[in-house]
């Protein structure tokens, strides 16, 4: 199954964690757009909705919990979201905002590439 | 004894020329004699007037009492009040009050009679007590001659009452009693000597005809020697009579009460006293304990945190290192090559994060240091602009939202250590840069006045809310947490911790308008090569 027109949006803070992520999931063929903080990303969503979300959690300006809550308000269909964080406790961050999956950092790329191709195409 | 002729009423007078309402030393007997006289003139002054219900004695009202009625029938009321209390106790009650009475009136007598007399003479003033006594019809005193009633500690009495009102009724009542019963007389003898020489006094009642005894025979003495005497005199006598001191003459004590009642308030004071203060304690050793327990709860709360916040820090630079690598792993298990540019970027990516793990590692070993005192200072004359311009330039080669100023002599030199001012100087540069997120100008100025190195860093960036202004400066604290831009909390504390280390100050100020200045002042040292240009 080719993942064509799929679209990723991803929220991290760290430019470098960005930076991989969208190198191994453009060499599988989705289109990614990344966003360094919710805002940034609220901003985009207009323009470019996304079939996943890969949600970082502690972001500085709008973090994780403020995006999916402004989130959640937009108007629907409301895509997967994968919660991505090196907080101990990452279940229960995907499970307070309501999350589809998610996966601690520092996590396995085929975990990743596993994640996206399932609830991207879900979607 | 001589006896005078009756009169109407029955009372006998003394006769005028011999001594015979008392029984004293030879020595003293004049004195007695002339006592005797005036205390028999102002007895004769006597009127009784039952119609008006007054008797009057020398111009004074008098009362008549029935003498049982203040011995044997008191004794028993107060015994039957106390019964539940029993004999003994019933006796010392009633006793106590008794001894109290007579010796209070005993003294008033005293003193009254001797104003009315205008006798100030001590000796001259007992005189007059016993053959008073006579006349009141309470007993007749016999007084022996080793007597010593001298107005001091030496003071002693030893008398007999042949008559005395107390044993006399208890005798008439057909009833002994296992102690003396003569207290009264006790009481008002003490009372009036008392007055008389204004000394305190006391008198016990050795042996008693109520009690077996072959008299009513009494010690008097001060309180402080009373006991002496009475164990001297049971000593003296324990040979001819068998029983006598085998259970100790109870010494009176003018209002016990009162100084028990004293002594009990006393030891209610000293008990409320002790409560409170032993409360007080209590409640200080109580706060104590919540203030450690507090402090305890919130350094394991910081601890915590700290772990947590440590963890993620180290997990985020991980997260990228295995990122990039298995990302080249999978482009090269597709294409058996890595793409040059990609290699070149993803290489890149991990030096650059293997660094900001090795610093979060450094700092983590500093925080440990530091807490345990073994972070030491390497000093030596450094060019303190010199270093701030490499510093700036690093900074502007991993910042390219922010330009970066220095405003500072050609050269100032100061003695530190330039590792750890380097490390403190990259630290307020890293948080110019962290803290204003959309760019803008850092401006980093050097001054020197005097001895001291002023080196300030300012920001125009978010600043620092005024109500974290105080605590930045804290172990673990961030003053940005919503803004994920903290890092550990350690930056500020450790170079505050490097800067009091140099004998420094690290303080911030907080321009109106926005951003945060940064103040590091330094001693210069006085190091060799130290000077300004």
């Amino acid at each position: 199954m080719r993942p064509r027109n799929k679209r990723i949006l991803l929220i991290d803070d760290d430019e470098s964690i960005r930076q991989f992520i969208e190198m191994a999931l453009s060499d599988d063929g989705y289109e990614v757009q990344t966003a360094a903080d919710g805002q940034v990303a609220l901003d985009l969503l207009p323009r470019w909705p996304p079939h996943l979300i890969l949600l970082d959690m502690r972001m500085p300006l709008m973090d994780g919990w403020a995006f999916s809550s402004a989130y959640r308000l937009t108007a629907p269909p409301h895509v997967p979201i994968i919660v991505i964080t090196a907080a101990r406790d990452a279940a229960g961050y995907a499970a307070e905002i309501g999350a589809n999956a998610y996966l601690s950092k520092p996590f396995d790329l085929g975990e990743l590439v596993r994640l996206v191709g399932q609830f991207a195409h879900g979607a | 004894m001589a006896r005078a002729e009756a009169d109407g009423r029955g009372a006998r007078l003394p006769h005028q020329d011999s001594l015979s309402t008392v029984r004293v030393p030879e020595a003293i007997q004049p004195l007695f004699l002339r006592a005797q006289e005036y205390v028999a003139r102002y007895f004769a002054d006597r009127a009784e007037d039952p119609e008006h219900g007054t008797i009057s004695i020398g111009g004074e009202r008098y009362i008549l009492l029935r003498a049982a009625s203040m011995s044997v029938e008191f004794c028993d009321l107060v015994t039957s009040l106390y019964q539940d209390k029993g004999e003994a106790e019933a006796r010392s009650v009633a006793n106590n009050l008794l001894f109290d009475l007579a010796h209070a009136i005993g003294k008033a007598d005293a003193k009254a009679f001797h104003q009315r007399m205008g006798v100030t003479d001590p000796i001259e003033k007992l005189s007059a007590g016993p053959i008073h006594f006579s006349f009141a019809g309470w007993a007749f005193v016999d007084i022996f001659p080793e007597s010593h009633p001298t107005p001091d500690e030496e003071y002693f009495l030893i008398y007999d009452h042949p008559y005395s009102f107390e044993s006399d009724t208890w005798l008439r009542h057909g009833r002994s009693s296992d102690r003396p019963v003569c207290i009264m007389n006790a009481g008002y003898s003490s009372g009036w000597c008392e007055e008389s020489f204004g000394l305190p006094l006391v008198a016990a009642e050795i042996e008693c005809l109520a009690a077996g005894g072959q008299h009513c025979r009494f010690i008097m003495a001060p309180p402080s020697r009373i006991e002496e005497h009475l164990a001297r005199y049971s000593q003296e006598h324990t040979h001819t009579r068998p029983g006598l001191g085998a259970s100790p003459t109870a010494v009176p004590e003018f209002f016990q009460r009162k100084r028990m009642e004293d002594e009990l308030r006393r030891s209610h004071e000293l008990l409320e006293r002790r409560v409170l203060e032993r409360t007080a304690e209590l409640l200080q050793a109580n706060e104590a304990l919540r203030r450690e327990v507090a402090e305890r709860r919130r350094a394991e709360q910081l601890r915590d945190e700290f772990l947590s916040v440590a963890a993620h820090e180290l997990k985020t630079p991980l997260t990228s290192l295995r990122g990039f690598v298995q990302v080249l792993t999978r482009q090269m298990e597709r294409k058996r090559v890595a793409d040059p540019e990609r290699l070149r970027q993803a290489l890149g990516a991990i030096d650059q994060q293997s660094v900001k793990l090795s610093r979060l590692v450094a700092q983590l070993l500093d925080v440990s240091r530091l807490e345990a005192g073994r972070l030491v200072l390497d000093r030596k004359p450094t060019d303190v602009v010199a270093l701030l311009r490499e510093a700036l330039e690093s900074a502007r080669a991993s910042a390219s939202k922010h330009s970066f100023a220095l405003h500072a002599p050609e050269r100032v030199v100061a003695s530190v250590d330039p590792f750890r001012l380097e490390q403190v100087v990259t630290n307020l540069l890293d948080n110019a840069v962290k803290y204003s997120p959309e760019g803008g100008p850092v401006e980093v100025t050097v001054s020197s006045r005097g001895e001291e190195v002023e080196i300030a860093v300012s920001d125009r960036g978010l600043g620092i809310p005024p109500e974290h202004r105080d605590r930045v400066f804290d172990r673990f604290y961030q003053a940005h947490p919503e803004h994920g831009l903290g890092g550990m909390g350690l930056g500020l504390y450790i170079s505050r911790e490097i800067v009091d280390l140099h004998g420094g100050r690290l303080e911030t100020e907080h321009p109106e308008g926005s951003g945060t200045r940064v103040v590091l002042r330094l001693p210069s040292g006085n190091a060799p090569g130290a000077e300004t240009l």
